[in-house]
């Protein structure tokens, strides 16, 4: 149930979202592998830049958004996240140094608020194994300057003392299901309840985010489909009539046929018989 | 005796259509596992293409990660094969608790598998699947399938009152030991609509219908 983070990131202790691509020396001379990236904004209040080496990734981020996936090579990137307009020089509000994305993996990189309610950034792999048909994937990531909550489905907890960075995840036959998040051991509702559409095949994300302090605690959402499996077979008939009518049948048009035959060479005989009368 | 001789080909034809009537059988057959959903590891992404350079401006697009509303989804409704007299209602179907497509109980109803593609769906193909008897109804209408020939019209009412035409381009009985489930629930090839019931011989030593009875018909 834990979270897993991109280990190398984690010893920055920061990531950030995608770089497109060329912005990546260290992947250079290796065959290309990339990474799926995708960047969610989840601090309350500022609409920032983002910079990957220098460059400008995302400008003008808002929050409470997230990026399309993008396609980006492994390898290491300096991140830098802005106050909108500041520039490539301007003051961090987050920033990460030599962050590594490996490739392979499916990654949303979330710009949130720590439990005690500073800017981090937290990369998430995603998982996107193949589900049993029939099955969705519910994620809930804690991202929020909030303490510990459970996570409930229907007025049950299913999650039980998620803490702001963690993930918690189940396989679940899709449908919605009416979510909402509460402190920790109590009935004291933090978030929703809202219905949350489970859609065969995906993984959806469900994002805590905001800060309980002011009361602008809310829900953000990934959807990442495509995982779905396919049922192992079709059934198809449970009595057998159907085989037997086609084999009774079967017999008895035999017989019929059969008895044409005969009929057939009776009348043939008859004919000749009295051919050879007249004749 | 020319009447003799077509009689007698009658009778081969007769046994040669009894011979080949095996169409779909029952539970039994696991070919596809669905795989077991794994912890935290990740799939390799497939084959990306070449990274073009990037460039600044090129900047990646946001939208509102809101949570999804459930919208509405078109149904089909109604299966008609005219030419063999088949008009039975659809509804919606999902998986069994083995792992296999649920069929509506009633051999007088057809299943839509409703997590596969639909009528509006551009790609992918539309499964529909009825038991061909049942030990509570009978035999049901799904027992004249096997008279679908290629070229043969089949049509299909949604719940938005759309009506689309399919013709018939196959009809293939496949050992339930050998049918593919990623190949009759494709969701990205070319857009195709499958009918599939049981055929074959019926084991009543638990192995029910040995085979997939399986027409498979594109936009007319």
């Amino acid at each position: 149930m834990s979270m897993r983070r991109v280990a190398v990131l984690l010893a920055t202790g920061v990531v950030v979202a995608g770089a497109p691509a060329a912005v990546a020396a260290s992947a250079q001379a290796k065959p290309t592998v990339t990474a799926t990236v995708s960047a969610l904004h989840a601090v309350p209040g500022p609409t920032v830049d983002v910079y990957a080496n220098g460059k400008a990734l995302l400008t003008n981020f808002k929050p409470g958004t997230l990026t399309d996936p993008v396609k980006l090579p492994e390898g290491t990137y300096d991140l830098k996240v802005t106050a909108a307009g500041a520039g490539a020089n301007g003051a961090a509000v987050i920033q990460a140094n030599d962050v590594k994305v490996p490739g392979g993996a499916d990654i949303t990189v979330v710009a949130h608020l720590s439990a005690a309610g500073k800017p981090v950034l937290t990369p998430y792999v995603n998982d996107v194994s193949k589900l049993a048909a029939g099955q969705a994937r519910l994620t809930v990531r804690h991202d929020a300057a909030a303490p510990a909550v459970d996570v409930r489905a229907g007025g049950k907890p299913v999650f039980k003392s998620l803490t702001n960075p963690e993930e918690v995840k189940a396989d679940l036959p899709a449908g919605t299901v009416k979510t909402d998040v509460v402190l920790a051991g109590t009935s004291t509702v933090a978030i929703g309840p809202a219905d949350v559409n489970l859609k065969e095949g995906t993984n959806t994300i469900v994002y805590a985010w905001g800060s309980a302090s002011d009361k602008n605690l809310k829900l953000a959402v990934q959807t990442i489909s495509g995982l779905h499996g396919n049922p192992a077979g079709i059934p198809g008939g449970t009595g057998g009539q159907a085989a037997e009518q086609d084999a009774s049948t079967g017999t008895l048009w035999s017989v019929g046929v059969l008895g044409l035959i005969a009929l057939g060479v009776i009348g043939f005989g008859t004919a000749a018989v009295r051919v050879r009368a007249r004749s | 005796m020319i009447r003799t001789c077509g009689a007698a080909a009658l009778v081969v034809a007769a046994l040669t259509v009894f011979g080949s009537l095996s169409g779909c059988s029952s539970s039994g057959d696991r070919t596809e596992p669905v795989e077991p959903t794994g912890p935290m590891l990740v799939t390799p992404t497939p084959s990306a293409p070449p990274i073009p350079p990037a460039s600044p401006s090129s900047s990646v697009r946001a939208r509102r990660a809101d949570l999804p509303t459930a919208t509405a989804v078109v149904q089909p409704v109604r299966l008609q094969l005219e030419r063999i007299g088949i008009d039975l209602p659809v509804v919606g179907v999902g998986v069994a608790a083995d792992g296999q497509m649920a069929l509506p109980p009633n051999p007088a109803n057809v299943g839509w598998y409703r997590f596969g593609p639909g009528t509006t769906d551009t790609r992918g193909s539309i499964v529909l699947g009825g038991h061909v008897d049942s030990n509570e109804y009978g035999v049901g209408p799904l027992a004249q399938l096997r008279r679908v020939r290629p070229g043969d019209l089949a049509t299909l009412r949604s719940s938005d009152t759309s009506v689309r035409s399919y013709r018939v381009q196959t009809v293939e009985d496949i050992p339930k030991s050998k049918l593919i489930p990623d190949r009759i629930f494709d969701r990205d090839g070319a857009r195709l609509l499958r009918i599939i019931t049981c055929g074959g011989p019926y084991d009543r030593n638990g192995g029910g219908y040995r085979d997939n009875l399986v027409v498979t018909a594109v936009p007319a």
